[in-house]
């Protein structure tokens, strides 16, 4: 119950009366919640990106690696 | 019927009909046919990655769902924007190679393999066939509505021509095809979402004049919770559908297929890039639109709310234009259509003709019973949808789930975990995809606020842990193999330096003395 309240106060409810922080008028917790999300996974990808180049740098995929045959690759 | 479009129609269909020819070319064995010969690069398979898992759902169900609740539809798009990354880090290196290592060339194959059991593929050839068959259907009548409503023709009509030209370029170029049509379908398909979103929101007056606007319909369309705050604390639909999309790609076959396709295990972070970019272009427009909808087209009822697209297209473009953003509206259920037709083909070849029917079928003849499989498909699918059975739409959700629950926990623990075995593959696939359906045919959701996809997915999970604790265990040599797929480490740069160093001193000791006159008088040989 307790943590099911704590949420609702983190994610305050938008009824006029009760709604505090505005931003491009909609609540910020909206604003948050669901427009926030393309710069948070671009970051994200980012930073999976180096990690993943750097175990790329250390293991050797020359088996795996198909030799073209004319086209195949973008 | 309209003029315009239907000439726009027309050259897109010739164009991807002429992307088919070019690749039959290139086809030469059915390991190009089935998986592109393994050597798409990133940008290809990003494409074909996203493009595949966006049906028709993203321009008509998506707009109509947020129309209908407000910001709260954008739950599923967070997931979905996301899921860019999931799809191209956590499987997608060790199973492309783990898939060549055990030389397959079929999600379904590739189960059987790993888990070293006949049961794990037939089970896996059921759900597949049933999941894949109930979105085949479900896209086949996509095609049709679409060309009724957007284009005026008549469904038999268009249901045919649409389908058909689907299946031509599936047909004839396989893979490649299907994959490079992918990638200009989804270029058309984010052109079109990312200008009719900009026009839209400037014609609402921004961000901000869209919200006044809702507040003043209903402030509750602004909420999390959705139009009428009826999903207050109901977090289990939530987790359900940020999870549906976020992480469900990774158990549908014909999504994991894509990382077997590629040039090599290195791409995958490229390909990481290039779809969460495409993701975040994408995946976010349809639902802002269906609000904008709310707005701009009040009143809309029914199934008149899944044309928010389309009619805010014709508001803003002139009809060229407009013409461009209903063909991405085809572009979408082509790509999925095709690489839904392209995998059942190759589940029906691979695992059932040549597994069990003609063993010894040469590459000729799996290609040939590829190419047959395909047009079997595709008539039985054609002949049902003209029925026009009720209640299909549903299914392109329900098979999703179905699928993803089933097999998700099967793909993760075939690279990540050595003990999981057979029995806790199938009982895995069974529990998890059976929960799905019955949680999904008793409406439980409503009673007890969890997702069916969120409940399936527990469910299959638990149950390949604590059942592949039974039964007979991973063999020492798959265990081997799923060490290879993490990737074989490189020597360091310097230690190869110092070994060369010290193998080429030995050679250079050894020659001398292989040369030296007492080895050769030693064997008894005569210099000439």
């Amino acid at each position: 119950m307790s943590v099911s309240l704590s949420l609702t106060n983190l994610f305050e409810s938008v009824i006029p009366e009760r709604r505090k922080t505005m931003i491009f008028n909609m609540p910020i917790s909206t604003f948050l919640m669901f427009l926030s999300w393309p710069a948070v996974w671009i970051v994200l990808a980012l930073v999976i990106y180096r990690v993943m180049a750097k175990q790329d740098a250390l293991i050797d995929d020359t088996e795996f690696t198909t030799i073209q045959k004319g086209g195949g690759k973008s | 019927m309209r003029t315009t479009e239907i000439v726009v129609l027309f050259i897109y269909f010739v164009a991807m009909i002429g992307v088919g020819l070019y690749w039959n070319k290139k086809t030469k064995t059915s390991e190009d046919y089935l998986l592109g010969g393994r050597s798409m690069g990133p940008f290809i398979t990003a494409l074909t990655m996203q493009t595949t898992a966006m049906s028709g759902y993203m321009f008509m169900g998506g707009p109509a769902y947020a129309y209908s609740i407000g910001w709260f539809a954008l739950f599923y798009a967070f997931g979905d924007a996301g899921g860019g990354i999931t799809n191209s880090t956590v499987l997608s290196r060790r199973m492309r190679r783990l898939s060549q290592i055990m030389d397959c060339i079929s999600p379904v194959e590739y189960l059987e393999k790993r888990y070293e059991s006949v049961g794990v593929k037939v089970i896996a050839a059921v759900i597949a066939l049933f999941g894949l068959g109930g979105y085949i259907l479900a896209q086949f009548l996509a095609t049709g509505t679409t060309l009724v409503t957007l284009f005026n023709f008549p469904f038999t009509a268009g249901l045919i021509i649409g389908v058909c030209v689907i299946l031509f370029y599936t047909f004839v170029g396989g893979y490649f095809a299907v994959a490079y049509t992918d990638a200009i379908q989804g270029m058309i398909m984010i052109g079109a979402m990312v200008s009719i979103l900009f026009l839209s929101l400037a014609k609402v007056g921004g961000l901000s004049g869209l919200n006044s606007k809702l507040a003043e319909i209903d402030p509750t369309y602004l909420s999390i919770w959705g139009k009428g705050l009826q999903y207050e604390n109901a977090w289990g639909v939530i987790a359900g559908a940020v999870l549906i999309y976020f992480i469900g790609y990774i158990g549908l076959p014909h999504v994991v297929v894509k990382y077997m396709a590629l040039n090599s295990p290195q791409e995958a972070k490229s390909t990481l890039i290039y779809a969460t970019l495409w993701n975040q272009l994408f995946i976010f427009s349809p639902y802002i639109l269906g609000i904008i909808g709310i707005v701009m087209l009040p009143g809309l009822t029914g199934s008149e709310a899944e044309k928010v697209i389309p009619n805010l297209a014709f508001m803003l473009f002139p009809g060229a234009v407009a013409a461009i953003v209903l063909t991405a509206i085809m572009s979408a259920i082509m790509s999925t259509v095709s690489a839904l037709l392209m995998l059942t083909g190759t589940v029906l070849s691979v695992d059932i003709y040549k597994r069990w029917l003609k063993p010894d079928a040469t590459d000729k003849q799996l290609l040939v019973a590829s190419r047959a499989m395909i047009v079997a498909i595709t008539v039985i699918g054609v002949s049902i949808a003209i029925l026009q059975p009720p209640g299909v739409f549903g299914l392109v959700i329900f098979s999703f789930g179905v699928m993803s629950c089933a097999f998700l926990p099967s793909y993760f623990c075939a690279v990540y975990w050595k003990k999981a075995n057979a029995t806790g593959s199938i009982i895995s696939m069974i529990l998890g995809g059976g929960t799905n359906v019955i949680w999904t045919a008793c409406n439980l959701e409503a009673v007890t606020f969890m997702h069916p996809f969120f409940i399936g997915l527990i469910v299959s999970s638990l149950a390949i842990f604590i059942f592949s604790h039974f039964g007979k265990p991973t063999s020492l040599e798959m265990m081997a193999n799923m060490d290879r797929a993490k990737g074989k480490a490189k020597v360091a740069p310097k230690l190869e330096g110092s070994m060369c160093k010290t193998l080429a001193s030995e050679g250079k000791t050894v020659s001398a003395h292989l040369i030296s006159k007492d080895y050769i008088e030693q064997r008894g040989f005569v210099l000439a």
